[in-house]
């Protein structure tokens, strides 16, 4: 071992330094002092006597008793946490005995959900993927789970019709985080998230996926055309740029520009097209109406480029190699 | 010991340490048998709500019904329905109506047995009109003929028939989709499921078509239909689940070919007409198969694989609009084929410690045959003959991360994400994305997050091969998506919870991008966003929210004819601000809901010689959106509403501005103006609640 090349020595000793820290740092089983500045896991405890009547004996608000409204709060269904022989509130938020017997402030936590939750987001999830393992099959490793998103920051499973699971309201609750997707619903032009006919969930899977950022399908092309079939293929003519990624022109969550373009043409053209003759020209504000260049008039207004070459997205005409036919 | 010794021994201990880690002790299972759950106040029966009502849409066009079906100043119904239905035995049933009154009206039943079934049955509608004061001389669907005894001339100003020639034309589609879908849930944590979408786009859409130099733009009819179909099966257990599923989605066109009449003069030998084709009737048959299990440690691995087959066996189009043309070849048989497969991990080994790692890799190929075609320039002039050319790629990405709770309140981490993509029959044959970025996140108190990212990424274009060059293009330019590219970036990132009724949240993120090696084409671009929101809820009947935006983005791009340096350069910058807030209030009998929203957007392009910048007009958009809600709960079961909405759109657009029919030397244009609506609705509803109880 006395032979390493220096740098191959130094290499090992970075590593070293590296597992050396993370074994102080890192490799400290859970504990609730770990988490003094953060949630804490519940006390262990034994189940309560009589079920969800022990907890409604104090918790009869609207807002928990909405869940008789849901499809966890059904009695016939086997599979839910009300289904016969089922732990009823137990089965999510955990033994309840202690917390149902304690007092004061030393009365234990039990499961809590949600953002000011004190349990720890891991454990709620778990509670949630403990039954919901097939909706969530690509949940670890997606960009929720890796930023500590709980399913209960989205999800309201004491409500009647949940807000996430709802085309007209779940754009709402995916904005409360997703700032700036959510102001760019706001742009002249957009997908129709704010009028309610599509939602998050229509391109994007947030419980993870195989596609990237987390679509729905394998690719960002699969997922356009799904809807826009009509730009699916294959051409007789194909546009590279539009057979590798939609993304390379549109910006689909909302843009400035007409068709949710980048840049309009034909400057957007232009960043990929100089070919001698027009599409290498400047194309200056002369040729507007009144202007000097006049002659510009159909490389520039109305469609611009797409007033010749209107078949971007692929030609099936014989002759349709300049994608104008 | 050894460094090495150290690295092995460093390791053991983690993962002694991370199995050691074992999930808190479960209490042992109860005996239910005394849970009566005698006060839960379990939904059964039948309950529903309807709405009746009516309202005036005072200023509504085609601009202000883009998505709602409010397109005209007249009065609308307002109705709407929803009800639901819970049996003893488990057996459910729900309906929902909205917008019956309009182009955007949609419809949801379902129905089943929970635990074992559900039907869906849906139907939505999405109108998408886009200009109701266009004009064109033009009359006919697929084929576009001019009035007779048309003049032509060289110039749209020279036609002498175009002004009395003009009638309306509305631009705009509107989609509906009709969907059936079921569940079937066989026990043992499997599930059958299938799915039907049939959605029909009809309406017009503006084309453009050119004889040479010379365009007209025509509304072209749109008749399509999108079938798919999905069949599927689902398996979970505690610990492991898996998918597997098949599609096919037929896609169908009424009009593959668009004719349309010249109305520019027939020069020696030319056509009369032009032909432009039409989107192609095509398939896609999917197959897709996802596993997923939990591994120890809190971990867990997923794979998926993914064979999609697209087609397209549609007769060829004739080679030209002279009569007696025909197609060059008996058939085209496009066939692409892509494959996905992906592999993720997920792992919380100890409370401390994330990580997060995929590998996905996507193969386009097409088996098109390739097809050696003359092309007929705009129907007129035989050119080249030229070869159908096939892309191909291949593009695999990787990324990782990991994110350590170094303290209580400190977690930091690491990451990246690569993408290598390899083409044919493009210039560039190679390219390298790769991205690495480190973050830390400060979450002093429950509810608090603050997290700030920042890492570079570098594009990479290797494989130039210029004999995929298009003639006459200049070598030096960098292409959008192949150009080598370098890119710095920050995000930041902040909740606060402040106590369950407030909460903020703050968003920001700027980004720069430098194609510094590129000579022509983009050179750089830059973006700056942010974003905030507020909402705070005092009490159960009051609830507050406020929120704004602002982002900034420009490019500047280089063009030229020369090989040597650029002779003209671009620089398009990109302003947008948006706003809102609102509230809701519920005081007894009464609820009040007010809403109000506002953006802009700005751009401002310059383009010139280099130094020599000439601005264009700015180019601007403004929403103004108020909405302001009145009920009154008459009884337990009726709810009088009255509703104001005020809608304002206004909008700058060079482009179109002043651009009529006869406005350009050689552009026949449709004369589609910027957007712009001013619309007040004034509204009167009643609901009622039916059923055993009203609803809360």
């Amino acid at each position: 071992m006395c032979d390493h090349q220096p740098t191959a020595r130094l290499r090992d000793w970075a590593l070293a330094a590296c597992l050396a820290a993370f074994s102080v740092f890192g490799a400290t089983p859970a504990s609730a002092a770990d988490d003094a500045a953060q949630p804490v896991a519940p006390a262990k405890s034994a189940y309560s006597k009589t079920g969800a009547d022990t907890c409604l004996d104090c918790h009869d608000e609207a807002a928990v008793v909405g869940i008789f409204k849901t499809a966890h709060g059904r009695p016939t269904n086997d599979a839910g946490p009300f289904g016969h022989g089922q732990l009823q509130c137990e089965a999510c938020h955990g033994p309840g005995d202690a917390h149902a017997n304690g007092k004061g402030k030393s009365r234990p936590h039990l499961i809590e959900f949600g953002k000011k939750a004190a349990t720890p987001k891991s454990l709620q999830n778990e509670q949630c993927l403990s039954c919901h393992r097939n909706s969530a099959a690509h949940w670890a490793g997606n960009a929720h789970a890796a930023n500590d998103v709980s399913c209960a920051d989205c999800h309201k499973s004491h409500q009647a019709k949940d807000p996430v699971r709802e085309v007209a309201t779940q754009t709402a609750v995916c904005s409360g985080c997703h700032l700036t997707h959510a102001a760019d619903a706001m742009k002249p032009s957009h997908h129709p998230l704010r009028a309610g006919k599509m939602a998050c969930s229509s391109c994007h899977s947030p419980h993870g996926s195989t596609g990237p950022a987390q679509l729905t399908k394998n690719s960002v092309n699969e997922t356009c055309t799904s809807c826009h079939a009509e730009y699916r293929g294959p051409f007789l003519w194909e546009h590279a740029p539009v057979a590798e990624d939609c993304g390379n022109c549109h910006q689909p969550h909302g843009s400035t520009q007409p068709a949710m373009l980048k840049t309009r043409a034909p400057f957007l053209c232009q960043q990929c097209h100089e070919v001698q003759g027009h599409p290498a020209v400047s194309y200056t504000p002369d040729g507007l109406p009144g202007g000097s260049g006049t002659q510009q008039g159909a490389f520039l207004l109305a469609g611009s480029c797409l007033n010749c070459h209107s078949k971007v997205h692929g030609s099936n005409h014989p002759s349709g190699s300049k994608l104008m036919r | 010991m050894s460094p090495r010794h150290m690295i092995k021994f460093s390791i053991a201990s983690v993962l002694a340490a991370a199995a050691g880690q074992a999930r808190a002790e479960q209490a042992p299972p109860p005996d239910t048998s005394r849970w009566a759950c005698s006060a839960c106040s379990f939904d059964k029966g039948y309950q529903a709500d309807a709405t009746l009502g009516a309202f005036y849409a005072d200023g509504a066009n085609a601009d202000s019904g883009r998505y709602t079906g409010i397109d005209s100043k007249k009065t609308y119904v307002d109705a709407a329905a929803r009800g639901t239905y819970a049996g003893t035995d488990g057996q459910f049933a729900s309906y929902a109506i909205d917008n019956l009154g309009l182009d955007s009206r949609s419809a949801a039943i379902k129905l089943g047995q929970y635990g074992h079934y559900d039907v869906a049955l849906h139907y939505d509608g999405l109108p998408y009109p886009r200009y109701d004061a266009t004009v064109t001389p033009y009359s006919g669907g697929s084929v576009q003929t001019l009035p007779a005894g048309w003049v032509v001339a060289g110039t749209p100003a020279g036609m002498t028939d175009l002004a009395a020639s003009l009638h309306k034309v509305d631009i705009g589609t509107l989609r509906k989709t009709y969907g059936l879908s079921g569940r079937w849930l066989a026990g043992h944590g499997l599930t059958v499921f299938a799915s039907f979408d049939r959605q029909k786009k009809t309406g017009s859409q503006i084309v453009g078509a050119s004889f040479l130099a010379q365009a007209v733009q025509l509304a072209a009819p749109v008749a399509f239909t999108t079938d798919t179909f999905e069949v599927g099966v689902s398996g979970a257990s505690k610990s492991f689940s898996w998918r597997l599923s098949a599609s096919d989605a037929k896609f169908k066109n009424d009009d593959p070919l668009l004719t349309f009449q010249n109305p520019y003069p027939l020069l020696d030998g030319l056509a009369a007409y032009g032909a432009v084709s039409r989107p192609p009737e095509s398939e896609a048959r999917s197959f897709n198969a996802t596993v997923s299990a939990a591994l120890p440690m809190n971990s867990s691995v997923s794979f998926a694989g993914g064979y999609s087959k697209l087609t397209q066996s549609a007769a060829l189009l004739p080679v030209t609009t002279a009569p007696g043309a025909t197609p060059p070849a008996s058939g085209f048989d496009g066939q692409v084929k892509i494959s996905h497969f992906a592999l993720t991990l997920g792992s919380r080994p100890m409370s401390r410690l994330q990580l997060h790692g995929r590998v996905a890799y996507d193969d386009r190929k097409d088996d098109s045959n390739a097809l050696s075609l003359t092309q007929y320039v705009t129907d007129m002039l035989a050119g080249p003959t030229l070869t159908t050319p096939r892309f191909n790629f291949e593009r695999l990405r990787m990324d990782g991360g990991a994110d350590l709770r170094l303290l209580h309140a400190l977690t930091v981490g690491i990451g990246g994400d690569r993408i290598e993509i390899n083409r044919t029959q493009q210039i560039v044959r190679h390219t390298e994305d790769g991205r690495t970025y480190g973050k830390f996140r400060w979450t002093p108190r429950s509810g608090f997050s603050l997290t700030l990212k920042a890492g570079g990424a570098h594009r990479e274009a290797r494989g130039i091969n210029l004999s995929y060059l298009p003639v006459g293009q200049n070598p030096l330019v960098s292409m959008l998506n192949l150009a080598n590219r370098d890119r710095r970036f920050v995000d930041l990132d902040a909740t606060w919870a402040a106590t369950d009724k407030l909460s903020i949240a703050l968003q920001g993120s700027k980004t720069n991008d430098s194609y510094g090696r590129s000579t022509l084409g983009l050179r750089s671009g830059e973006e700056r966003r942010a974003g905030a929101t507020l909402s705070w809820t005092p009490t159960e009947q009051l609830s507050f929210y406020l929120d704004g935006g602002y982002q900034a983005r420009g490019t500047v791009q280089e063009g030229g004819y020369s090989t040597s340096s650029a002779a003209w350069g671009a620089t398009i910058k990109d302003k947008f601000r948006n706003m809102g807030l609102g509230f809701k209030y519920a005081i007894e009998r009464w609820d009040y809901a007010l809403d109000l929203a506002h953006s802009t957007s700005i751009g401002e392009t310059s383009v010139g010689a280099l130094g020599f910048p000439a601005a264009y007009p700015d180019l601007g958009a403004t929403y103004d959106e108020a909405r302001f809600s009145l009920g009154y709960a008459a009884t337990e079961r009726l709810t009088l509403r009255l509703r104001y909405i005020y809608l304002n759109h206004s909008s700058l657009d060079w482009a179109l501005d002043g651009v009529g029919p006869a406005t350009s030397y050689n552009l026949l244009a449709l004369g589609a103006s910027p957007g712009f609506h001013n619309v007040n609705i004034y509204g009167l509803s009643f609901n009622y609640r039916f059923g055993a109880s009203a609803a809360p």
